[in-house]
């Protein structure tokens, strides 16, 4: 994902214009704005975003015109911010070529995540090289170092490292880790949170990027 | 009119071929009495005998009175001393006529004990072969006239009569629907009637859904937009909220943001109560229940940070589809996971798996729980009978409860390991 960005806002109503623009804005998006479709078309035509927020209830011409006209065109991302939740609306707005549907009211951080989410997917094919802190992690080489050095991870300790660190963000099960790493069941729990324990200690202060998710498991999560 | 007890009724199928086998019997009957004449006039010979004037005129003169021919009858008679006399007269008395033995038509009288025409002998002569098969043959031509009659009466009255009814039955099993086709022969008689009644019926019935359908697409509409122009300002309402917690949290801020939470979840509470309310099928449409929870999850970190709550997921890592209305299961779920939210602990898990025969979804928080009764409680409150709109769990549960109830699945409200509480869905997935 590109460092700010960029992102047209479509949409009508001021107060959440405003509220939309703070927001992105913190969150170190640029974002432009149009409140009238007619405006909206002729922008994503002309101008190049990463991704376009549409309102469907515009002035001039709807949302769902706006991704007639313009998804045949040009490949850009639509998420659709809508006040209406029916079910056609839903499903008139993914058959325009939309990628995801909000509706109102909606979280700013539920917002962003799926933004996030969307624009993640445009890149490029992920690095299987992840820098954790001071400690690299090659998950084709199946090693971890930090300075050079190797830090003699298990096959099965990297295993777990691995399976985490590919779903970052995503809280996964013990009963998930014990059936794709360690490959048994019984007694499965208290298994994995050895591993775990141990894998922890190895990576010394890297170790807190692996987080203990209560009633679920545990989570990989890595500093922006 | 009174209703015919059970016992003796009958249905029209039955009663024709009742009136069928008497018409048969009756043909029977006819065709019997016809054979049994024919026989009689064939074989049997009517009760015959002289009489004395025959005798008295055979006195005038024996000799030429001797054998007389009477249409098929041919008399003898004989003076008491003939040898042609059988001997077993002798006992017979006077004026008996009989046959001799072992015969049938040949028959002796004794007119007087003795002298000239003392005895009868009276032959009955048989019809010849042609009298015979003429007879026979009319016997067999009544039978054949009421066999043909019996059927071509059937052909004529009856089939065309069962045809008309079936139509008519078959008519009725379409009423009300597009393939209805009307079974009126226009006719003018009764069954005519019935048909054009049937008809008149399937008319009232397509009005009458139509308009039930033009009234729900327009409460439809009426009810999108009213959530429209309440869920617009809620919108910039939550967004100008998490500005203000970004730049200045605190207490009151986040007191503000647990309550426009709240105000967001009835807004969109009311608007699916009403679609239920309303026939809302909950089964229309298809939903990755795996995307849905992620969006629950990511909706309710938002409020579960401004309140120092965790809120965390756990999904398969693939698609989980189910059939369900998907504004309508998201609120369901998210009901769940709000008052998990506001009600629990210091942590709520949300864990999707799949098996086999379905999906399992389970919300779980660390809080103090709820008794059994209250349980009991939560597991029984549907929103057509308690439409709580305070600051209770009331409306949120009671539309999860009707949405699961209407999706076939199962919902169950009880206690987790940690002592929390734990509200477990399961249901059948798609393809």
């Amino acid at each position: 994902m590109s460092a700010h960005p960029r992102i047209l806002v479509v949409e009508d109503d001021l107060s959440v214009v405003q509220g939309l623009l703070a927001g992105l804005r913190r969150e170190g998006f640029d974002v432009e704005v149009a409140m009238d479709g007619a405006d909206a078309a002729r922008r994503i035509l002309d101008e190049a975003f990463d991704l376009v927020l549409l309102d469907l209830m515009l002035p001039s011409m709807s949302g769902f015109d706006i991704l007639d006209a313009a998804l045949g065109r040009v490949s850009v991302p639509v998420i659709v911010l809508s006040a209406r939740s029916e079910l056609e609306a839903r499903l008139k707005s993914f058959a325009l070529g939309a990628v995801d549907f909000v509706a109102k009211p909606f979280w700013m951080e539920e917002l962003v995540a799926r933004i996030r989410m969307r624009l993640d997917l445009r890149e490029a094919q992920p690095n299987r090289l992840l820098h954790l802190g001071a400690c690299v992690v090659d998950l084709d080489a199946r090693t971890v170092t930090r300075d050079g050095v190797d830090l003699g991870l298990t096959a099965i300790e990297f295993n777990v490292l691995a399976w985490l660190a590919e779903r970052p963000g995503k809280a996964v099960r013990r009963r998930q880790l014990a059936a794709h790493v360690l490959g048994f069941e019984a007694d499965s729990d208290r298994t994995v949170d050895s591993h775990v324990s141990r894998l922890r200690r190895k990576l010394g202060p890297e170790g807190a990027a692996i987080k203990t998710v209560w009633g679920i498991g545990y989570r990989f999560e890595v500093a922006p | 009119m009174s209703a015919t007890p059970r016992a003796f009724a009958l249905s029209f199928r039955a009663r024709i071929l009742g009136g069928a086998v008497l018409n048969a019997l009756v043909a029977v009957a006819l065709v019997w009495g016809s054979v049994t004449f024919v026989i009689d006039r064939v074989e049997r010979h009517p009760p015959v005998g002289a009489s004395a004037q025959m005798r008295a005129a055979c006195l005038v003169d024996p000799v030429a009175w001797r054998t007389q021919q009477m249409a098929h009858l041919r008399v003898e008679l004989l003076p008491a001393d003939d040898a042609a006399v059988p001997a077993f007269l002798a006992d017979v008395a006077l004026d008996t006529p009989v046959d001799a033995p072992g015969t049938h038509g040949d028959i002796w009288q004794r007119l007087a004990p003795d002298g000239p025409c003392a005895v009868a002998h009276l032959v009955f002569e048989r019809p010849d072969a042609f009298a015979s098969a003429f007879y026979v043959g009319g016997a067999l031509g009544v039978f054949l006239a009421v066999l043909v009659v019996g059927v071509a009466s059937h052909r004529w009255t009856v089939t065309p009569l069962l045809a008309r009814i079936e139509r008519i039955r078959a008519a009725v099993a379409d009423v009300g629907e597009q393939v209805y086709a009307s079974p009126d022969d226009h006719l003018g008689d009764d069954l005519s009637a019935i048909a054009a009644g049937l008809d008149g019926s399937h008319a009232r019935i397509v009005a009458a859904r139509a308009d039930l359908v033009e009234r729900h697409q327009a409460l439809e509409k009426y009810l999108a937009e009213i959530a429209h122009d309440l869920r617009t300002p809620l919108g910039s309402l939550v967004l100008a909220i998490q500005e203000l917690a970004a730049e200045r949290p605190g207490a009151v801020v986040t007191r503000a943001t647990t309550e426009v939470a709240y105000l967001s979840s009835l807004v969109d509470n009311l608007h699916q109560a009403t679609r239920l309310r309303h026939g809302l099928d909950a089964r229309q449409g298809r939903v990755d229940l795996q995307e849905l929870v992620q969006r629950v999850e990511l909706r309710f970190q938002a409020l579960g940070r401004a309140r120092g709550v965790s809120v965390a997921s756990s999904t398969p890592d693939r698609p989980v589809w189910v059939a369900a209305e998907p504004a309508l299961l998201e609120r369901a779920v998210g009901n769940v996971v709000h008052n998990a939210t506001l009600h629990g602990g210091g942590n709520v898990a949300i864990v999707l798996d799949v098996g086999d025969d379905g999906f399992t979804l389970d919300v779980m928080d660390d809080g103090d729980g709820l008794p059994d009764a209250a349980l009991a409680d939560l597991a029984a409150r549907t929103f057509r009978v308690d439409a709580a709109r305070g600051r209770s769990m009331g409306l949120g549960v009671a539309i999860t409860n009707e949405v699961v109830a209407q999706l076939g699945w199962r919902i169950q409200y009880g206690r987790g390991d940690d002592g929390g509480m734990c509200v477990h869905l399961e249901g059948p997935i798609t393809a």
